[in-house]
């Protein structure tokens, strides 16, 4: 065989093999999440579009759980809700068909959080991207209804109606749920308007939203002579999850958690001084003697020093 | 010097008739007021502040021609004939007169000097057809007077002296009937259609055995009468009747021949005549802190609901009770309460089978009237007893209106162990009370927060949807043999059960 003849035959089997990658591509087109995605939600939704009849079983691995699928050979759109930790998360979605691998897809998605000061500040290459604009929906919208169908202070007898639910539903999961999310009147906070880049924007800071239900408070916090730092700066979601969690008052964490948290220097004096009077250590909460909000006392005491520490 | 004494004479005289003259014209005192005024009027000119000065009071051409003196005259013109109007009316308004002076005018005594020129025929001459004489008799009747209305001169009066009989009666009866409203045979001069000119059993000379019975000759729904009397009839058979006019007469309102009021009334017909007896409705309707549109703000008032002689209902209501309500309560009303909307009672009361107690059984138990008070209230809703507007109410120092009917144990009870108390509530979950979960609490609900108080589509009367911050949040019941599930806003799906408990409250 000739040099050139060689030549040749590896140029062709090299194109041959590189249409077996174009082809290999076509099989399964990951269009949710976008790479390097920034959220503060603790799951999302993954969208996969699949030829048809290409692949049989998908595989979805995050660092907190292993999905596999099987597919029926007509599916074409596969959705699929995933659990995420806080930081960064590596999620791989593999296709296979009978048991060949033939396409992988990796997505790196960034869970920040305002209660912790290491996922306060993620890497820059992370970017917020909304899902909600009139090109992404119109890949779902052949099976998916993708308007808001509620209506205006009635909420759903059936939440199961709401468009809203059939994606969103793992938000409302956990014990404690707020009401305005359980009944899934999303457009009461999510406004239409809020933000240019999504339809269901929120508005920020969120407290404007907040305070259009909880008025009384913000009539009584006003009043009151110091303020906490999250409560002026309008950050409600800062410690509170406005749709479900599994703590009382929607606190994205155990009381005690949160608080010691920013303020880590009070962590170590209450935990081990037996003669604090905190005690954090003896099962009280911070907020037995301590308002998170507002208050006319020195230090957010619910009654002056004296009371307060008997 | 004789020239001299002349000229002094004459300057002397003269200075004592100028003196004479200065004192009888009061020129001095005239001289010293004209000096005070002008004094005054150059003072004013120099130093008071003027609201036009000079300077400021400038007018151009353009400006005159801008103003209207047409419009102006016009105006003028307008306000002084009003003012004349004013005056001319007040000239021919009629002065007051009370019903009761009239009453006592409406009774001319004859003398019998004053009978002197008619001739008088003894009773026992008179003709047949008056015997037996009756209780009652006309007085020119009684003395036998019948030349004071007829011509003819025998025992067998014949002619009238005048063609109208009105003329006649007018001519004793001096008080003409000069009220805004007229009775229609009193203004025509058909004083014989109700009056008898000789005698009656009636007093008045009435032709009819009673006051009401002759109204009725007329103004019965039933009756043959073909007038404009037909159209103003009443059904005085039905079972509820106003008590005046059972009790005495239909002049306990209505005054036969003239009034100052629509229907011959003596007040204003929509209100103060009723409130004139009612007087603790008065009170409500007065002086209550909520008041019911449908009395104090509407076109018919009283007659709104009630009619004044007689209705098949009670308390002489138009309708049934809760129809009544319904006539208005047919749409949303905006409430002067508060400004809010009403709902639509009667779409409400369609749309949802199951109703409060009091609406369904309307007649035993008083329908809507039984919890509003329809005249007006000091409680919100003109309810008849206090009740809380808020979703959050602390029910344990109150004495609130539902406790009324319902036993007070319901939410006070907070386990209920025998089967001798299972009548108090049935929302149990085994021996746990959940009114006592749901009531009792730090933040204790009002019972409107789960109960419709007027109709619902599920049993106990509970809610489809419940309104909290403006936001109507479904309670999504079910109802099961021994319990149910609710699933609100408030908390996620709980089922209770009375024979197996789900393990609320633990």
């Amino acid at each position: 065989m000739k040099p050139t003849h060689f030549f040749l035959t590896v140029v062709i089997f090299l194109w041959g093999g590189s249409f077996h990658m174009l082809q290999a591509d076509t099989v399964m087109t990951v269009l949710s999440p976008l790479d390097n995605s920034l959220q503060t939600e603790l799951s999302m939704n993954v969208v996969v579009k699949i030829k048809e009849n290409g692949i049989d079983t998908m595989t979805i691995d995050t660092p907190l759980e292993q999905i596999t699928l099987d597919l029926n050979s007509s599916e074409t759109m596969k959705c699929q809700n995933i659990l995420l930790r806080l930081g960064e998360n590596t999620i791989s979605i593999r296709a296979y068909k009978n048991q060949v691998m033939l396409n992988e897809n990796t997505r790196h998605i960034y869970v920040s959080s305002q209660l912790y000061h290491e996922y306060k500040f993620p890497p820059e290459i992370y970017k917020q991207n909304f899902f909600h604009n009139d090109s992404n929906e119109a890949k779902c919208v052949k099976c998916h209804n993708m308007k808001a169908n509620e209506t205006k202070g009635v909420a759903f007898m059936d939440v199961k109606k709401s468009n809203c639910y059939l994606c969103h539903k793992n938000i409302v999961k956990e014990k404690y749920a707020h009401a305005p999310a359980a009944n899934w009147l999303c457009i009461s906070c999510h406004d239409l308007k809020s933000v240019k880049e999504s339809k269901y924007g929120t508005l920020s800071p969120v407290n404007q939203t907040c305070f259009k239900c909880h008025e009384e408070n913000q009539e009584l916090w006003n009043s009151s002579k110091y303020h906490h730092e999250p409560l002026d700066s309008g950050r409600c979601n800062k410690c509170h999850n406005p749709h479900s969690s599994p703590y009382s008052m929607f606190v994205r964490k155990p009381v005690n958690e949160i608080c010691l948290g920013c303020h880590k220097g009070q962590n170590t004096r209450a935990m081990q001084s037996k003669i604090s009077a905190c005690g954090a250590s003896y099962g009280r909460l911070c907020i037995d003697c301590h308002t998170p909000h507002a208050s006319n006392q020195p230090f957010f005491l619910k009654k002056t020093p004296n009371k307060a520490i008997k | 010097m004789k020239q001299h004494i002349k000229k002094i004479v004459a300057m002397v005289l003269l200075l004592l008739i100028g003196t004479l003259l200065f004192q009888v014209y009061g020129v001095s005192e005239k001289f010293g007021r004209f000096v005070a005024i002008m004094g005054n009027i150059t003072y004013n000119l120099q130093n008071a502040k003027h609201a036009y000065e000079e300077e400021n009071f400038s007018i151009t051409e353009d400006e005159l021609n801008d103003i209207n003196i047409t419009k102006l005259a016009q105006e003028f013109k307008t306000s002084i004939d009003r003012k004349k109007e004013a005056l001319v009316l007040a000239a021919v308004a009629p002065p007051e007169i009370r019903i009761d002076e009239i009453r006592e005018e409406e009774t001319p005594t004859h003398m019998k000097t004053q009978a002197v020129k008619a001739k008088i025929v003894k009773l026992e001459d008179l003709p047949a057809k008056f015997k037996p004489l009756k209780q009652y008799l006309h007085e020119p009747f009684k003395m036998g007077a019948c030349q004071i209305c007829h011509t003819s001169k025998n025992n067998n009066p014949g002619e009238l002296i005048k063609k109208n009989i009105a003329d006649i009666c007018y001519e004793c009866h001096k008080t003409r009937y000069t009220k805004k409203f007229d009775h229609t045979p009193a203004k025509d001069g058909k004083c014989m259609d109700c009056h008898d000119p000789h005698q009656s059993n009636t007093k008045g000379l009435l032709k009819e055995n009673s006051i009401n019975a002759l109204c009725m000759k007329c103004h019965d729904r039933k009756s043959t009468f073909s007038g404009k009397a037909k159209k103003q009839f009443v059904d005085m058979n039905l079972e509820v009747k106003h008590k005046p006019i059972v009790e005495k007469s239909c002049l306990e309102c209505h005054d036969a021949h003239t009034a100052e009021y629509k229907s011959l009334l003596s007040l204003d017909a929509k209100m103060d005549l009723c409130l004139d007896c009612h007087d603790e409705v008065k009170e409500k309707t007065t002086h209550s802190k909520f008041k019911h549109g449908g009395v104090n703000t509407s076109e018919k008032r009283c007659l709104e609901c009630h009619d004044p002689h007689a209705t098949k209902h009670k308390n002489l209501l138009k309708k049934d009770i809760v129809a009544t309500c319904l006539s208005c309560h047919d749409k949303e009303i905006k409430s002067d309460e508060d400004g809010g909307m009403l709902i639509n009672m009667k779409k409400h009361l369609e749309e949802n089978p199951n109703w409060h107690k009091p609406i369904k059984d309307a007649k035993k138990e008083g329908g809507c009237s039984a919890c509003h008070d329809p005249h007006g209230s000091d409680n919100f809703s003109i309810l008849r007893k206090s009740f809380t507007k808020n979703f959050y109410a602390d029910l344990e120092n109150k004495d609130f209106f539902c406790f009324k009917c319902h036993t007070e144990k319901k939410i006070t009870t907070q386990f209920i162990t025998t089967s001798k108390e299972h009548n108090i509530t049935a929302f149990r979950d085994g021996e746990v009370n959940l009114h006592y979960l749901h009531v009792n609490d730090r933040k204790g609900r009002s019972c409107r927060a789960c109960h419709d108080e007027h109709a619902s589509k599920y049993t106990h009367l509970i809610r489809d949807y419940t309104d909290f911050n403006g936001i109507k949040f479904p309670l999504r019941y079910i109802e099961t043999a021994d319990g149910g599930s609710c699933a609100p806003a408030c908390h996620k799906k709980f089922e209770y059960d009375r024979v197996n408990p789900k393990g609320i409250g633990k």
